[in-house]
Parts: C-alpha cells; sequence; structure tokens
C-alpha cells in the first residue's frame, strides 16, 4: 500500500541557520501519530515543507506524489486563516473551501460544526480563540484526503471541548487516511497515538510505535519522550 | 486540483467586496460635496461632473492600493496557498482578477462621469462641437484616442501590479533566506529601483496623458502604441521572474 509521507534528505535553512536537517520520515497509511518537540524544535517547519509553505530541499511525497501542487491536494493542513478579513462570516470561509477544494464535504463539514457547536452565521473576529480553533479543526478534517496535519490543534479551546475532540478524532478520520497531530498536551494525547515522531536535535530523533514503547519500555508515550530529554538517547 | 475558473472565483470576492465599499465611500463624499454646495449657493449644472471628476482621481488611487494590497495577500498567506493549484495558474489567476476589479472600478467611474455629463450635456454639447470643429476632429478620432489612453492605462496598471509583486516576493524570497546585513542591502537596492521606476513611469504616464488632453493632437496618439506594447512585454518578464520565485523561494507566513 502507498506510504501517506515520505520524506527523504529534507534540510531546511532560515536566515543561513539550519532549522531541520537530513529528515527521513515515512508514514503508513490510516496511522494517527503525535508530531513531539519542544517549542522552537521545528514541529510546525516540518509540517510547512510537507504543504510547500516552505521551501527546503529533499525528496518530499504525500501518497507518492512529490510536485507541491499535487501534495497540496492530498493533504490538509490546519492553517490560521489568516488570508481572510475579520468581517468575513464563516459560512462565506466555508464556501471558499467547498470553491477550492473537489475533496471538502459540505455535510461532513456541518456535521462537525453541530459537533463542535460552531455558529457559521457569526463573523470571524467574534470568534474566541478556542472557537477559532474549532473551526479551523472542522475545515481540515472536512476534507477527505490522505494526510491531515494538525499543527497544535488544541491550543486556546477549554479542557473538556479538548478531551471531546481527541476522544472523537478517529471518527472524523478515513480510515486509510494518516493523521499527524503536534501538541504540548502529551498526556491528553497519547492514548489515541500509534505512533509518536520526535523532533529533537534539529532532525527526526526518534519514530516509534506507540505499543512499542509501552512492550519494549514498560512505560507510556509520555514518559518515554520525557525520558529523551532526560537522559539522553537511553532508549535508542 | 483546482482550475484556473475556481481560483478566479475565489479571488474575485474578495476584491469585488473591496471595491464596493470603496464605491459607497465615494458616492457618500460625493453627496456631502454637493450639498456643500447647495449650502453656499455654488449648486449648477456642471456641479455632478465637476465633483465626481474631483474624486475620480482618488478612487482610481486607493482602489488601485486596495486591489494590489488584496493581491499580494494571495502570495504569502496559506489561506491561499494551500489551494492545489500550479504556481502559474495560481498567479494568473490572481493577476487577471485584479485586472478584472480595476475594469469594473473603471466601469462604475464612467457610469458616474455619464450621470454628470448627462445632467450638464447643454452647457458641455456647445463647447464640445465647438473644440472638434476647431481641431477638425471627428468622433472616430476621438474614440480611438479614449481608446488609445484606457489601453495606456490598464497596461500601466498591470506593469505596476507585476512591479509591485515583483518586489513583494524578491522581499519576502531574500526575508527567509538571507541573514540580516545581506537583507537590508537588498531592500535598500529595492528601495532606490522602485523610487526611480515610480518617477520614470508616472513622468512619462503624465506626459503622454497632458500631450492628448492639452493639444488634442490624436496623430500623436499612435507614439502611444509602442510603449503600451513595451509596458505590456515588461510585465510578462516580471511575471515570469515571479513565478520563478514563487515555486523556489516565497514562503507563506508561519501560522
Amino acid at each position: 500500500m502507498t506510504n501517506s509521507l515520505t520524506m527523504q534528505g529534507v534540510t531546511y535553512k532560515r536566515g543561513m541557520k539550519t532549522i531541520l536537517h537530513d529528515v527521513d520520515l515515512t508514514l503508513a497509511p490510516g496511522k494517527i501519530v503525535g508530531l513531539l518537540g519542544t517549542n522552537g524544535a521545528g514541529k510546525t517547519t516540518l509540517m510547512r515543507l510537507i504543504t510547500g509553505s516552505a521551501k527546503g530541499k529533499g525528496a518530499i511525497a504525500v501518497a507518492d506524489h512529490s510536485s507541491e501542487a499535487e501534495r497540496k491536494q492530498h493533504v490538509s493542513f490546519s492553517e490560521q486563516l489568516r488570508g481572510f478579513a475579520g468581517n468575513v462570516k464563516l459560512n462565506r470561509i466555508v464556501a471558499f473551501y467547498e470553491t477550492i477544494y473537489g475533496d471538502f464535504e459540505a455535510e461532513r463539514f456541518a456535521d462537525l460544526a453541530d459537533f463542535l457547536q460552531i455558529d457559521t452565521e457569526l463573523k470571524l473576529a467574534a470568534l474566541s480563540k478556542g472557537m477559532k480553533e474549532k473551526l479551523v479543526i472542522a475545515l481540515t478534517l472536512a476534507r477527505r484526503t490522505d494526510l491531515y496535519l494538525l499543527d497544535e490543534p488544541f491550543s486556546g479551546i477549554d479542557s473538556m471541548s479538548r478531551k471531546k475532540i481527541i476522544n472523537s478524532i478517529i471518527q472524523w478520520k478515513p480510515e486509510n487516511a494518516t493523521m499527524v497531530i503536534s501538541d504540548h498536551y502529551v498526556s491528553e494525547i497519547a492514548p489515541i497515538l500509534d505512533e509518536i515522531v520526535v523532533v529533537k536535535d534539529q532532525t527526526v530523533y526518534a519514530h516509534r510505535q506507540a505499543d512499542e514503547i509501552r512492550e519494549e519500555f514498560h512505560i507510556g508515550v509520555e514518559a518515554y519522550y520525557e525520558s529523551l530529554y532526560e537522559r539522553g538517547n537511553d532508549h535508542d | 486540483m483546482t482550475n484556473f475558473g475556481k481560483l478566479f472565483k475565489v479571488f474575485n470576492r474578495s476584491k469585488f467586496a473591496t471595491v464596493n465599499q470603496l464605491m459607497l465611500i465615494e458616492l457618500a463624499v460625493i453627496a456631502v460635496s454637493l450639498i456643500w454646495n447647495l449650502i453656499w449657493g455654488n449648486l449648477s449644472q456642471m456641479s455632478v461632473l465637476g465633483t465626481v471628476s474631483g474624486w475620480s482621481g482618488l478612487a482610481y488611487l486607493v482602489g488601485f492600493i486596495l486591489i494590489a494590497r488584496r493581491a499580494e495577500n494571495a502570495f504569502t498567506h496559506d489561506t491561499y496557498r494551500l489551494i492545489p493549484a500550479k504556481d502559474t495558474t495560481f498567479y494568473l489567476a490572481n493577476l487577471v482578477s485584479s485586472l478584472v476589479m480595476f475594469l469594473y472600478l473603471i466601469a462604475l467611474q464612467v457610469i458616474l462621469h455619464l450621470v454628470g455629463i448627462g445632467i450638464a450635456w447643454s452647457q458641455i454639447s456647445p463647447e464640445l462641437d465647438g473644440i472638434m470643429r476647431l481641431r477638425d476632429i471627428s468622433s472616430a478620432e476621438l474614440a480611438k484616442g479614449i481608446m488609445l489612453v484606457v489601453l495606456m492605462v490598464l497596461a500601466l496598471f498591470i506593469l505596476a501590479l507585476t512591479t509591485i509583486t515583483l518586489i513583494h516576493l524578491t522581499v519576502s524570497a531574500t526575508n527567509s533566506f538571507l541573514p540580516a546585513a545581506g537583507k537590508r542591502v537588498v531592500d535598500a537596492i529595492l528601495y532606490i529601483v522602485v523610487i526611480v521606476l515610480v518617477v520614470r513611469l508616472v513622468a512619462f504616464f503624465f506626459g503622454q496623458v497632458n500631450q492628448l488632453m492639452t493639444t488634442l493632437n490624436l496623430q500623436g496618439t499612435t507614439n502611444m502604441v509602442l510603449p503600451i506594447i513595451g509596458m505590456l512585454v515588461l510585465a510578462a518578464l516580471e511575471s515570469v521572474l515571479n513565478i520563478f520565485l514563487m515555486k523556489r523561494w516565497v514562503e507563506t507566513v508561519a501560522n
């Protein structure tokens, strides 16, 4: 079966400073992957390289599609809607998504909006940070595609809603699609993760199956992740 | 993949709303000016045409800035750049939509002027006849002259847009990849290039229009064809550079 994501020898520099180097990463289809790392480790940059929003060197393919335009067709990224003015109504944003993304399902969005209690009659500027994040999640998941990239999707969302969304995320993910979630709340997302990818020392430092961590090290995902920082390379 | 038509539609939406808002403001300003004239007892048949002409230049300038701002916004925001389309299609749809929205702005200004001319027709008509008889100009020649000026304005508009994009994308690309000192050098060079370009283009444009308007020397308008072609060729070359920059260097604003 085609891999959801393949990255080979990807390097990215900004202002002559290396942010990521020699990134090799392959993600199989149908997985939920936690993208972990400290602030500034390069998690967002890694996602931006996949979508083509950042320009690096190396080979990137999404569902075997390597050209930037084709990759965009197969990736749904939780972008922060900064291209819209604050006075735009949410239903206009939904119409925008429907127009430009052939795989955007209005019915799926309506279900998500209902689940997340989003009022599409509101204007973008009227939304709180948490509500805006919910809208971003709904728009991202309303597309039916191969790879979902959720960049810190729960920041600003209250803990009750966060748990509700995390617990229901499997129901919104198409069976063969892979979902990559970068988040600081490792303990909250740990139960739903199939794999983790840790970005450290400007590269993919570790890529492990969650079950493998539990069986091999007899610890949870969060403890394993923290141990990488506390004891260096003990588990690898 | 998202095709040209759909891209054109989404690019138009925000620009269309912007132009309409600008028109509402312009109409309000015209109304206030006319009321002001009425209060001071200066209202005449020519007042509407005079007021419309007076504010029209500012409307074009502000309209151009707002349309260009919307167009540039699309190059560096994920909202637009994540659209699954080839860079060439994306760029052309954005440019064509800006042009169409500028034409829309021109059409609205023409309508306002026609209203003004309609009201003042009884005064304008004899004067216009007199000028045309005096200068021996036929209606066809006058139409040709107006058409050339419109073409010149459109060519200048396209060139201005592609130049703004070139500068924006160059700055964006250098900001991403050059160290701080390198960025400052590139920015300084660009400021000088922009100032020289703007001064030269504006001087050229007003020179041409001035020649046409003051002397009504329509034979001279044939000299305008070559500069129009020149500007369009330059705009095409800049567009090729812009698409190359988009493909290789220009990143979006991070989340």
